[in-house]
Parts: C-alpha cells; structure tokens; sequence
C-alpha cells in the first residue's frame, strides 16, 4: 500500500515552473528520497504535500485516500521537519516538545517526552531554552518534535544542512532508527551520500520534474558505467579537448567514465605524455548517485 | 485547548525576553512614576513664577489713577499674567476653581480718591485684593503684588511732598482670603494620567508586540512550523491575541495598583463603566495595531512605522495634555481629531469625572469603532499574506 501518492502534480510562480507535473508514489514502511540540487522544485513539491502551500494542479493521495485539501485529520498523521528549524527562542526543549503535542490535541506523559529526548540525545538539555541549542541539537529538537504525534508518515526536509559531520552522522543514525521502528518517511535532500545511506528510493528531481527514480543500485546501473576514474591536472581544458567524456566536478577534479579501467588508464597515461601534461591524484571509484546526476543532466549536484 | 496551550507558549515566549517584560510591565510603572512626580507638583505652583491675576475694574482709570495702570503693565508678563473680567463674581469664582492666584479689585472712584490723596491729602485710597485661604501660591502672590503697590506708594509720596509739601496717605490694602470652592471633577493630576499610562500599556502591546510578532514569527518561519501541525492561521491569531490580553490585563492590574495605592487616584477607575470603556480601548489599540501589519511587508518597516504611529497616538491623542485646547496648527488639530486615541483617553477621562473637549457621546464611540472596522477589512485582504499562509 502506498502512504503517499502524487499524480501530476503542478505549482508554477508567473513563468518559473517550481513543480512540473511531478508523479510518484511513497509505499508504505519505507524511506524515499527526494534528490536534487537547490531550487530543483524538491522544497515546494513536499511543502505541498504537507498542506503549506496550494497546487496549482494535480493529485495527492493519503492511503489511497484523496486529500484535495491537507486538513486537520491529514495533518494528525503526519509529522514534519522543516528546512529551517523554527521554535519558540525563549520556551525551553521539554516546553517545546510539550506544546507541539498540545498542538495535535495528543495526551502526553512526562516519561513519553523524557523518551522523546532520549531517542533524540537531548535528554541533558530537557531544561535549556531553544535559542541556547547549537544547530545540531535543533535539528534534533526539529525530529523529536516531528514525532510527538507518533505520526505514520514523516516529512524530513533538508535534516542535516549546515551540520558538521558528526551531527550529520548522528542525525542519519536517529532516521534509521525510525525506519526500523517503520516509519514511512519522504525525505529531501541535495546531500547524494544521504539518498544513499537512507533511502530504499531515491527520485532525482531538477527543474520541477522527476527525471528518474529507483533504488540506488538500479540509478546506478541505469548509467552503464563501471568504474570512474578521477584525477587533478592543470591543463584540464587541453586533456578535455582530446577526450570529450572528461567533465569537471564541483571540486575542480577531473571524472572520467568508464566500462574498461585497464584499458581507460592506459590509454590516459599515453595521452597526457603525448601532451606533456601532468596528471596527479588518480583514484579509481564505483560510480554514485552524483554520477547518475551528472549523467543525467551535466551538472553536479553541488552546482 | 490547542488555542489554550498556544497562548500559553507564546505569552512566556515573550516575558522571558527582558524588552518583552521591561515595555509592558515595567516601563508603565516608571512612566506613571515621572509624570506623577513631575507635573502633578507644577500644578499646584504652576511653574512658581508667573501668576495669575485677575482684575476686575470697575471704571477706567484717569488722571492719577492712570499710575496704577502703568504699574499693572509693568508687571506683566512676570510675575502676573492678567486676566480682566467683568465682574467680581466671576472672577472670584474663578479663583476659588484655582484658574487665578489672586484677584484685584479696582473700585469704582478710585481715580478721583487718588487724586484727592496726592492733591488735597484725604481719605487713603481703598484696593481690594482677593487671595485663596490655604493656598500658599495665592498668598504668595497677594504679598507680592502688595510690596510692589507699596513700592509704587513711597514713589508716589516723594512726587506728593516734592510737589505740595504736604503728608501722604498710602493706599490702604483690604486683603480678603475666601474659601477654595470644592467641585465634583476637581483636577487630580493622578486621575488625569492614569487612563493615558493605562493606553500606552495597552497600545505597546497592541503596535509592537501583535505586528512585530507575527511578522517575526512570518519571517523565521514559525507559524510555518505551527501549521505543519493542525493549527491554522485563525487559531494562531486568537493564541497571540489571547496571549497578548493577558499581558495587557496584568500591565493593567500593575497601573491600577500603583494608581489607586500610591496616588490615590479616583476611585471611578473600578467602575463597570470605566472598565468597559478600557476594553473597548483594548478592542480599538488591536485594530491599530492590525492594521500596521496588513500593510508593512517586513520586520525593518514595521518598526519604523509602529514607532511613528505610537508616538503621533500618545502625543497628538492628548494622553499627557489636551492639544485640542493649545493654539496648534489646523493640521495638527485634524490629525488629532481623526485619531482613535483622542477619544478613547478621552473617554476614558469622562468615566473619572474629568473632561477636556467637549465631544459629544455619540463622538466618543464612533471614530473609534470606525477605526475598527475599517482596520478589520484592511486585514481581511490581507490575511493570507499577513499569516503567512500562502
């Protein structure tokens, strides 16, 4: 059964196609990503699910049921993490996760909150005020809150941006812990080692459409390639002439895409002593979701 | 219940912020203090240095009553300021409302008494001043217009002996103190104050506190994050408006407490009358204050205009004096007959015995609720907007 179903899904501002035509369906238990670079349309199209913004056009579907308006019994189902976390500054996290409870009417214990906070590692803040939280720690308040209603399906957008590291990490840890409980969840991102930890989906979105979906592996598969080969030069523009596969990622590497690494090296080794140039740095990689992007589109993910 | 907790949320959101508690609670208690402290003492002295006196003549001086007049002249603007009137009535009257210091009576003859005195050395001429018993500023300014007539008296008998060589005869002075006359809406400057300290309150809530707040909360997208759950726009609007009547009903509680306890300021305030007059205001300053929000897109711009707006309502809506009775310009004059505040202070003023213009009833409470309507279809187009809810 899906929890989720979009059908033609429309929302333009004057002549910019925000959504554009966007079909897809979230099933049940699991988690679907929602891939892109920014202003891909990912924000807008979840917003509108979420009952935040009007479509223009098209259909939403709640297990199987259509929603033509988000209303309060749609909304007690769901549970939203929103790109920007935004609380009240002054009212403490345990106030915080109180009042969002109150806010769907949900009858909550003091050790119901207390676990909330656990499952979160907020536990030891459960006094300190929301604007005392460092960014890592909202983000975490932003998932506890979305929880409190034990909502069936979960809205996360964008969770770990502007996160170092270890937030990141401790964020992806909480999710799949919410997936094993599962949790549906539909989340958007531009972060491709997020979609691939995460997600048992992924729908790569650009300019308002989805211009592909699957598994990871069947994105993966989908662009032929073996292997990549990645290097640094400082004569890239000359090496891209002679090999017109060469593209440049957002780090300013080299990435060339291959079926046969042998006979690919050889026959770039041979080419840079031809043109006397120097080539540094060579990893070879199994290809990713950013190589399906830049596949697909020939831009990064980043750009 | 949703709307309950919002409130809730939202009203200790704003009091453990120190501007959220300081302006509201804290900062009318101070304002009251200073305005009590300073003006209610300028009143009883009224500045201590220029007087009030009235005169009343009862014929025009001639000849050598004319010295007098030059005299009266002399001492004008300072330390008296005259006003002539036609009767001793009247001006007795008058000076027992404490409109004037002191009255003179310049009786009918005096110019040919006096000039009896300088010339033939009669009977001494009869002046008759009138000072409030009990008022130290009245007495005050009776011996001060005492010494300068006898000052005018030696001048006079050195141009007597000088001329004649004959005796002089001062003027004799009949001081008569009269009974200050008690009326039912004697000035209390207290009394006067406290419905203005009780509407900067309430408008500070009701300007900054519902436009700054909702487009705050619009602009770092937390009313976004309350509609994400089953809140919507109405119930978070009722929540801020709930939350910030609960302010006001505290800042108010604080007002009266100082008013009643430490100014003794006129019980009336209890009324029913004066309490639905100060809900009505409440009704009134929240309407202004949607207003500003239907119309300033950002945080920057509403603060700039809920300033202005703040300042032209309290000043020109006569909270601290009447303007309408100062020789303002004409435009001034319009503005602050249009604007609400003007009557509901006014109102509010009426309820404690005090009245300072003289609108009629019907007045009093339409420009007000013109403003309300008119504030609450403003809003309406631009409620979505307004609410963040797009």
């Amino acid at each position: 059964m899906n929890a989720i179903t979009v059908r033609n899904l429309r929302k333009y501002y004057g002549a910019t196609k925000a959504v554009d035509g966007v079909s897809f369906d979230v099933p049940q238990g699991e988690v679907v990503a929602l891939l892109g670079p920014n202003g891909a349309g990912k924000t807008t199209t979840v917003e509108i699910i979420e009952g935040l913004r009007e479509k223009d056009d098209g259909e939403i579907f709640y297990f199987e049921k259509k929603a033509d308006h988000i209303d309060k019994t749609v909304k007690s189902q769901i549970g939203v993490q929103l790109q920007k976390t935004a609380f009240f500054e002054y009212l403490t996290v345990y106030e915080t996760i109180e009042l969002f409870a109150g806010l769907y009417n949900v009858k909550v214990q003091k050790s119901d909150i207390e676990r909330l906070m656990n499952l979160v590692a907020l536990q030891e803040k459960a006094k300190s005020r929301v604007r005392t939280l460092s960014g890592g720690q909202l983000q975490r308040l932003a998932l506890a809150v979305s929880l409190v209603n034990d909502p069936k399906i979960l809205f996360l957008d964008e969770p770990t941006t502007g996160l170092d590291p270890q937030a990141r990490r401790h964020v992806w840890e909480i999710i799949e812990q919410l997936k094993q409980e599962g949790k549906t969840i539909l989340l958007t991102t531009h972060y491709m080692e997020e979609a691939e930890k995460l997600a048992d989906r992924v729908l790569i979105m650009d300019h308002g459409k989805i211009i592909a979906s699957g598994t990871v592996q069947e994105l993966i598969r989908s662009i032929d390639m073996e292997s990549y080969i990645e290097f640094t030069t400082d004569k890239a523009q000359i090496l891209q002439k002679e090999i017109p596969s060469l593209r440049v990622t957002d780090h300013e590497k080299l990435v060339l895409p291959v079926i046969d690494v042998e006979e690919s090296i050889h026959m770039l080794l041979n080419k840079a002593k031809e043109l006397a140039i120097s080539i540094d740095n060579i990893v070879i990689r199994r290809p990713n979701l950013e190589d399906v992007f830049l596949n697909l589109t020939g831009r990064s993910l980043r750009d | 219940m949703r709307i309950l907790k919002l409130s809730k949320a939202l009203f200790l959101n704003d009091v453990r912020e120190f501007s959220g508690f300081f302006w509201p609670f804290v900062f009318p208690l101070i304002l009251f203090f200073i305005l009590v402290s300073v003006f209610s003492g300028m009143t009883s002295t009224d500045g201590g240095i220029v007087f009030r006196l009235g005169i009343v003549k009862e014929e025009n001086l001639a000849g050598f009553g004319t010295i007098l007049e030059q005299v009266i002249e002399q001492i004008q603007p300072e330390p008296f300021q005259v006003v002539v009137f036609d009767s001793l009535e009247e001006a007795q009257k008058n000076l027992q409302l404490k409109k004037i210091e002191l009255v003179l009576r310049i009786p009918k003859g005096l110019s040919i008494a006096m000039a009896r005195v300088i010339l033939f050395a009669g009977q001494p001429t009869k002046i008759e001043l009138y000072t409030l018993a009990n008022s130290y500023e009245s007495q005050l300014a009776g011996k001060i217009l005492q010494s300068i007539l006898q000052q005018v008296d030696l001048e006079m008998a050195k141009q007597v002996i000088s001329l004649t060589g004959g005796e002089y005869k001062e003027v004799e002075f009949v001081a008569k103190p009269i009974e200050r006359k008690k009326t039912s809406n004697e000035f209390h400057y207290a009394t006067y104050v406290f419905p203005a300290v009780l509407l900067m309150s309430i408008m500070s809530l009701a300007l900054f506190n519902l436009p700054l707040g909702l487009i705050n909360n619009r602009e770092e997208w937390v009313n976004r994050r309350l509609y994400t759950t089953p809140t919507n726009a109405l119930d978070y609007l009722s929540s801020m408006g709930l939350s910030l009547l609960v302010s006001m009903v505290i800042s108010c509680a604080l007002v009266y407490l100082m008013g009643l306890t430490l100014y003794k300021v006129n019980n009336l305030c209890l009324s029913v009358g004066f309490i639905l007059r100060l809900l009505y205001s409440i009704a009134v300053c929240f309407s202004v204050g949607i207003v500003i929000v239907s119309f300033c897109r950002r945080f920057s711009t509403a603060l700039v205009v809920t300033q202005i707006a703040y300042q032209i309502l309290m000043f020109l809506g006569g909270f601290y004096f009447p303007v309408l009775n100062f020789n303002m310009p004409w435009p001034i004059k319009v503005v602050a007959r249009i604007l609400p505040t003007t009557y509901l202070v006014e109102n509010l003023r009426i309820s404690l015995g005090l009245r300072m213009y003289s609108f009629s009833e019907f007045e009093l409470w339409l420009i007000p609720g013109i403003w309300i309507l008119a504030s609450v279809l403003a809003f309406s187009f631009n409620f979505k907007r307004v609410m963040g809810y797009e």
